[in-house]
């Protein structure tokens, strides 16, 4: 336990790559709904779609923990100097790549005629995504400014934490509340 | 003295029931803990106008027709909506839209008047099972979960499962089903509020479709609920007779609910069926383009009408299988089977499907038919009315009291009137706020042989009528505003009134 707890980053940038994880999950979610909204207000009324809303953060926790979580085990999987040493960079340029990866797949396969594609093309479009990973990893990590730049990107979302963290709290207990009573 | 069997019990009221029904009017039977059963088979977008049983010049329903020879037939019997959310809503709630306002897609019915369902009002006196396919009723039906004792998920005895909302959070259903299935992980065409997870569910349940897209049994392609789950009638119509069967093992009477996909598009019916009534030689009437159509030429809406008709024949023949299998079980001794539909299917004016601002009769105009237990003889009932009949008649064949806010009343045949000066509603009304009056909306009434149609707020349409003698003109030809203009006067003036009415509580004082 206490080799796992040397191995894994400061605290600080823990928080940063967090925070840009919920940053792009979060905002998706957000710009999604706006695509709802309009219809749900026909039917829908304001308690009824903070619920909504309410499964949706609690849903976006799951996800935005479950990314990093994944990139404290690929830190933790790595040498030391290959992704820790320069774990927000590294972690902010993956998360993007892959978390962008998804949304555009999503928005542009939408349509049924999309779907054989969606399905059965994955190991290519996945092979892009990760050949476009590790071209930028490598970039961001040897291009000083780019590095600081998005070090202080990550830095500067921490403050949509103090936003979305407390309700993401209240939308659990909304939630839990909803499926009790 | 020999005691009576509970079968002999159940076979001597029977032959009691026969005989009343013999006379005409119809008795309702009273026997498991003294009523009846109730058993209601509704198969999503069956158009009246498309059964050969009210006279559709294909043999689309033989089963049907048979079935018909024990039940009171309604010939003129009306959804009050033209797609499944209004149409289920007034049917489960014996009220107007305008009343319950689930007019929207996928809507809900007004919080303040959801105790007023068929499942609250039979009380839990009843044994009471929910099965929609659909997931739109399934929604409705979740609004009042804690009334059904067996709410099952709407995928239940299909090809694909998911029970995520049904079974984890079966406390908040409607609203998890929103949010889940019509946002998070919506698999439409609207975009997935869910990015990581909701590319993974997505990812396994499109492959999990597109494996069972294939069937053996269906030529083109295995049927599906709106691209959702994918599904084979024979394993729904089974699954629906499993649990009529485990019922009939409880010891106490049930009311059971189920809607049926079938023969909702995509029209895709079994391997015996795809070649029915084609090049049959019938060319239905030729009508005018619709403005709100989708001007599709008359062949292609011949051809699309044609697979409907195709799988209205293949849900009528699971159908006979269904009931051949329960009589000879006697599970039909002492229930009320009721068979009807939530809305039509109209394939003509270059537009077929259903819902939009399109009221004519083969979109509204659906099925219904209800056999007593034990009854044997055919009665048919050519008034208008409407789905939202239903429910009071359900109330009072089984006792129960019916609460005055329910806009529906009595079928004829069970205690109601079967005069002609009743104004019968049906609307459409999706693209307008349930929190507004109604002022865009297409709303069609009939009284007696006459209907009107009604357009309101539609660019070039708005404030424009149609009425037709569907007497004379059953295909509904010739308007009639200019040529009855004191029929249409009064017609369009209750038509106003009765708005005036249902707009009042939500009009700004």
């Amino acid at each position: 336990m206490k080799k796992i707890k040397t191995r894994l980053p400061e605290g600080r940038s823990v928080i940063g790559v967090y925070a840009v994880a919920v940053f792009l999950v979060y905002g998706w979610t957000l710009m999604a709904s706006f695509w709802k909204v309009p219809s749900w207000m026909y039917f829908l009324k304001i308690g009824e779609i903070l619920s909504v809303y309410a499964y949706s953060f609690a849903i976006d926790f799951a996800e935005s923990i479950l990314i990093l979580f994944v990139m404290l085990l690929v830190g933790l999987l790595l040498p030391k100097h290959w992704w820790n040493d320069q774990f927000t960079a590294k972690s902010v340029v993956w998360i993007s790549v892959l978390l962008g990866s998804v949304m555009l797949r999503l928005y542009t396969n939408r349509s049924p005629e999309f779907w054989e594609d969606f399905v059965y093309n994955q190991w290519t479009w996945w092979g892009y995504t990760v050949l476009l990973g590790i071209v930028l990893s490598i970039l961001f990590s040897h291009v000083t400014w780019l590095r600081k730049g998005l070090e202080g990107l990550a830095d500067r979302l921490v403050v949509f934490l103090y936003i979305y963290m407390p309700l993401t709290a209240l939308s659990i207990i909304v939630v839990f509340v909803r499926n009790i009573f | 003295m020999k005691q009576l069997s509970r079968r002999d019990f159940l076979k001597l009221t029977s032959a009691l029931a026969a005989g009343t029904l013999a006379h005409g009017s119809i008795e309702f039977l009273e026997a498991k803990d003294g009523r009846p059963n109730i058993i209601i088979l509704l198969f999503d977008a069956l158009s009246a106008n498309h059964m050969s049983l009210y006279g559709y010049p294909r043999e689309t329903t033989p089963h049907l027709s048979r079935f018909a020879e024990r039940a009171t037939v309604y010939h003129n019997h009306y959804a009050a909506g033209n797609f499944t959310t209004p149409g289920t809503a007034s049917m489960l709630t014996g009220m107007l839209p305008w009343k319950h306002r689930a007019f929207n897609q996928g809507g809900l019915i007004k919080t303040e008047l959801i105790q007023n369902n068929l499942f609250s009002l039979l009380g839990s006196d009843y044994f009471r099972l929910a099965f929609s396919q659909n997931p739109w009723p399934d929604r409705l039906v979740g609004q009042f979960h804690r009334d059904v004792e067996r709410f099952l998920p709407s995928t239940a005895y299909s090809l694909r499962g998911n029970k995520l909302v049904s079974d984890k959070l079966h406390n908040d259903r409607y609203m998890a089903s929103i949010a889940f299935e019509e946002f998070l992980f919506t698999l439409n065409t609207d975009v997935m509020g869910s990015s990581l997870l909701g590319y993974l569910y997505k990812t396994l349940a499109l492959d999990a479709i597109l494996k069972t897209r294939d069937h053996p049994w269906y030529p083109r392609g295995t049927p599906e609920v709106e691209g959702f789950t994918t599904y084979i009638n024979e394993n729904i119509f089974a699954g629906v007779l499993r649990e009529l069967q485990d019922l009939e093992e409880r010891n106490e009477p049930y009311f059971s609910y189920f809607h049926l996909f079938s023969p909702h598009f995509p029209y895709k019916p079994g391997r015996k069926y795809w070649k029915l009534f084609m090049d049959d030689g019938y060319q239905p009437a030729s009508k005018p383009m619709h403005p709100f159509g989708f001007n599709i030429s008359d062949d292609e809406v011949l051809t699309k009408r044609t697979l409907y008709d195709q799988q209205v024949a293949h849900v009528d023949a699971e159908f006979g299988n269904l009931i051949e299998k329960l009589d000879t079980e006697g599970a039909l001794d002492n229930s009320y089977v009721v068979v009807t539909s939530d809305h039509g299917e109209i394939f003509e004016r270059g537009f077929y499907g259903h819902g939009g601002v399109i009221m004519y009769e083969p979109a509204i105009r659906i099925p219904l038919l209800i056999s007593a237990p034990g009854q044997t003889t055919r009665q048919d009932e050519f008034a208008p009315n409407s789905n939202i009949d239903l429910l009071p008649t359900l109330l009072h064949i089984t006792n129960k009291e019916v609460p005055s806010v329910l806009d529906g009343q009595l079928l004829p045949g069970f205690g109601g009137d079967e005069g002609d000066e009743r104004a019968v509603f049906s609307l459409y009304a999706a693209e307008n706020s349930v929190f507004l009056p109604l002022n865009k909306a297409a709303i069609s009434m009939h009284k007696g042989s006459y209907k009107l149609i009604a357009y309101f707020g539609y660019p070039g349409y708005d404030g424009a009528y149609e009425m037709y003698n569907l007497e004379d003109d059953p295909e509904e030809i010739q308007n009639l505003t200019g040529d009855e203009p004191a029929v249409f006067s009064r017609m369009k003036e209750e038509l106003l009134d009765s708005l005036v009415e249902a707009n009042r509580p939500y009009e700004k004082s």
